[in-house]
């Protein structure tokens, strides 16, 4: 051993190489996964929708940036429905790399709101004053406001009154679009009026109505008079003889006069496909439908017509979507994202939203703006229909008890499988999952 | 024995640190996941350990509880309602895919190669357009396959009628009714077609395994087939006696990596599932998955699903590979006898 000492150099720089490697490699990942180690006005706003709504908010975030110098929004996007932007939504929650402001719709939002802050400061007398009551509330949790509605829409009924020409047609006598105040009879009527097999090959070319998911039933079942829970969603309340007639007609639209088109009808058909196409005469949907439509052939014709009036009177459900804001955020990217949220509920941003007519603005005087100066009849009725909205209370693992409905009801649905109404009441509320979600359901099914 | 320089280990690392961070401690993870109640946050916090309480979840069948003609007939055999419905849906459905798609795939793959064992002009060409559904692989395919399957305009089902057309005057010489009203499938539409469909999908992409049976069968020494064809063999009897005792280890192969992989089946049930299909599709992945990471998040209930997928394919293919002794003809150690 000569005992000489020396540096070593050659590791030494093989070290620094790998270390450099590596943080170029990694600092994004980090950056991304760790954003609360670094506290800068940079903050994460995430939402979804289409093409259009990636030009709002891209739009949005300009305004935002240009007139709050030193803040940075960054856009994240989720394409296409909120079901996969739900699912990212908790996948962030999991990993902790959830967005500082977030899009959130009502339906998801009391599962995930444990994880948001208090935005109840911004809530001023005049910001609730000026924001939409029930809007506010629904986005209320454990005495908190956790997040502040920015846009709703409600469902009403779309019609292509090319259908209604050609089954006027084919029929021999006028098919008349709906009236104000239609009766679920004269919309059991004109639906069945609408579906046409024209070459008469036994197949149906034209149906009258399409109904996509549960969800879009509900209108339906409140204006029967029926409900899914009670008010505060404990209680399992599908039951009962106003039930049975809702599911009734449900079952006979799709299996008895063949008016609503079954899956296998309509083969990897979207419902606005189907409706531009002029497969189906009547479709349900909600606001954000109009963009589409006003791109299309049928902008200037296709006509928008309130829920029928049922036993129960004429009640359609409006949903909103809320934003919010990250809990665990450091001192200047939280002061950022409040200021990014005071700006989205203010009266110019409310007024871009309403514009667009993709959806009704939370700021009750915005709501002018929806309309437009040229006081389209089909933007009017969205808003009168505000007088007969509701919100449905929000039910406890959605995912799941989405997933049991739906199972149920193609059992009601299936034309080759005789069903009694009563007892898909009675198996869907002695199902395990509704069980374990709801207590007294059975006393739910006494009624 | 020769020491090998330290140098090699330079070469090793990266595939051990793959292995080790990306293999061994995701799978230690789950393993602990699956002990544990996490209620959608993985926070230390939050997390509460239950033991094996999720396995008894997955697999407990309640002995007392009367089946319903909607039950499925497996419950029948289960001897109750299994308290995870779904759960068992998902095993079913994924056992019915795998013996179907294995089985199949292995004679069509085989059959496939020998056919293009044969020595003739443009083979190679056909060899890549065989083999090309697999390099396409992945979500293109599976949405190519559900509009061929689309029950009114996909390929197949105007392929059937035109079939129907051209059989309509023989049958309406036979029966007196012609095939007007004889029913296409809904394949990805309907519960009962549904699961053929994607069995018909998956035989497609045969490659690989048409691939390592070609391979086995062109290391068949020819001079055994030589000495046959002397002895007045037939084609069948070379088959049967030579090439395929020969080929068992390809056999053994593919069998062992198509139960796994078909058991792994992901891709095609999330991607083409509807709600007429009535669960028909809901793979054991899927599930996996639907339970991990959708609602209701239960990531701890989802590990253990993962690991009691990982004991099933050992119950399956252990015993494969322990019987292989038997059955599988090893070249290398019969040459050293």
């Amino acid at each position: 051993m000569s005992g000489r000492r020396f540096i070593p150099v050659r590791p030494l720089i093989r070290l620094g190489i790998v270390l450099v490697i590596g943080w170029w490699l990694f600092r994004d990942t980090h950056a991304r996964h760790f954003p609360a180690s670094t506290d800068s006005e940079i903050i994460r706003f995430a939402h979804f929708g289409g093409a259009e709504d990636f030009a709002l908010w891209r739009s949005i975030v300009d305004s935002f940036e240009q007139t709050h110098p030193g803040a940075h929004v960054k856009q994240e996007y989720i394409v296409g429905f909120a079901g996969r932007y739900n699912t990212k939504l908790r996948q962030q929650i999991v990993s902790h790399t959830l967005p500082d402001v977030a899009l959130v719709q009502l339906g998801p939002f009391h599962e995930l709101a444990d994880n948001f802050a208090d935005v109840g400061r911004i809530v001023t007398p005049n910001v609730r004053e000026s924001l939409d009551a029930v809007g506010l509330v629904a986005f209320q949790h454990g005495g908190k406001q956790l997040g502040l509605p920015i846009s709703g829409g409600n469902l009403l009924i779309y019609c292509n009154p090319e259908c209604f020409e050609k089954a006027g047609n084919h029929i021999g006598r006028e098919v008349s679009l709906p009236a104000d105040d239609w009766t679920i009879s004269d919309f059991h009527r004109i639906a069945t009026e609408l579906t046409c097999d024209f070459d008469g090959d036994g197949a149906i070319d034209q149906f009258g109505y399409w109904q996509t998911r549960w969800v879009y039933y509900l209108p339906f079942l409140w204006s029967f008079g029926a409900d899914i829970t009670d008010e505060t969603s404990s209680r399992w309340m599908l039951m009962g003889p106003e039930a049975q007639q809702a599911m009734s007609f449900y079952r006979e639209l799709v299996t008895g006069d063949r008016v609503c088109p079954r899956e296998d009808e309509v083969p990897q058909l979207f419902q606005d496909v189907g409706f531009l196409t002029g497969k189906v005469g009547m479709c349900i949907n909600g606001p954000w439908f109009q963009p589409f439509l006003a791109k299309t052939r049928l902008a200037d014709s296709y006509v928008v017509a309130h829920i029928p009036i049922g036993p129960a009177g004429r009640v359609t459900r409006i949903t909103w979507d809320a934003v919010v804001m990250r809990d665990d955020l450091p001192p200047l990217r939280r002061r950022a994202a409040l200021a990014f949220i005071e700006f989205l509920i203010s009266a110019p941003v409310q007024d871009r939203i309403a514009q667009t007519g993709r959806a009704l603005p939370a700021r009750t005087e915005s709501v002018t703006r929806f309309i437009g100066d040229a006081n389209d009849p089909r933007r009017r009725r969205f808003v009168e229909a505000l007088s007969y909205s509701r919100t449905q209370p929000m039910l406890p693992a959605f995912g799941v008890i989405d997933r049991t409905i739906n199972r149920h009801l193609q059992d009601l649905l299936d034309p080759d499988r005789p069903c009694d109404v009563q007892s898909f009441l009675i198996e869907l509320a002695s199902d395990p999952v509704i069980g374990e979600h709801f207590t007294d359901q059975t006393r739910g099914a006494d009624q | 024995m020769k020491r090998q320089p330290r140098q090699v280990w330079l070469f090793v690392l990266p595939f051990l640190a793959g292995f080790l961070f990306l293999t061994l401690v995701p799978m230690a993870a789950s393993l602990a996941l699956s002990f544990v109640r996490t209620d959608g946050n993985l926070s230390l916090e939050a997390v509460t350990w239950v033991g094996l309480e999720h396995y008894r979840d997955a697999l407990e069948v309640d002995g007392t509880a009367a089946l319903t003609e909607s039950d499925p007939w497996y419950f029948g055999v289960l001897g109750g309602r299994p308290a995870d419905a779904r759960f068992y849906r998902a095993l079913y459905n994924s056992l019915v895919f795998t013996v179907f798609t294995v089985s199949l795939g292995l004679c069509v793959s085989l059959a496939v190669a020998l056919l293009l064992n044969r020595r003739a002009r443009g083979m190679s060409v056909v060899r890549t357009i065989v083999y090309l559904p697999h390099v396409l692989g992945g979500v293109a395919a599976v949405m190519i396959w559900s509009w061929l399957f689309n029950p009114r305009f996909g390929w197949i089902n105007q392929c059937l009628r035109l079939v129907y057309d051209g059989l309509d005057p023989l049958v309406m010489w036979m029966t007196g009714n012609g095939t007007g009203d004889w029913p296409v499938p809904a394949w990805l539409h309907s519960p009962l077609w549904c699961k053929p469909a994607v069995i018909i999908m998956s035989i497609w992409t045969m490659g690989p395994a048409m691939l390592v049976f070609l391979a086995a069968i062109r290391r068949v020494p020819p001079d055994l087939h030589q000495a046959a064809r002397l002895d007045g063999a037939g084609a069948w009897a070379r088959f049967r006696s030579i090439t395929l005792p020969q080929i068992t280890p390809a056999i053994l192969f593919n069998l062992v990596f198509s139960c796994i992989f078909s058991m792994q089946a992901f891709n095609e049930s999330y991607l083409l599932q509807n709600s007429s299909q009535r669960d028909g599709l809901l793979f054991y992945v899927r599930y996996i998955y639907e339970t991990a990471f959708e609602s209701p998040y239960r990531i701890g209930y989802g590990s253990a699903l993962a690991w009691i997928l990982f004991a099933i394919l050992l119950v399956v293919i252990l015993p494969l590979v322990w019987t292989s002794r038997k059955w599988v003809h090893d070249a290398l150690s019969e040459g050293s006898r």
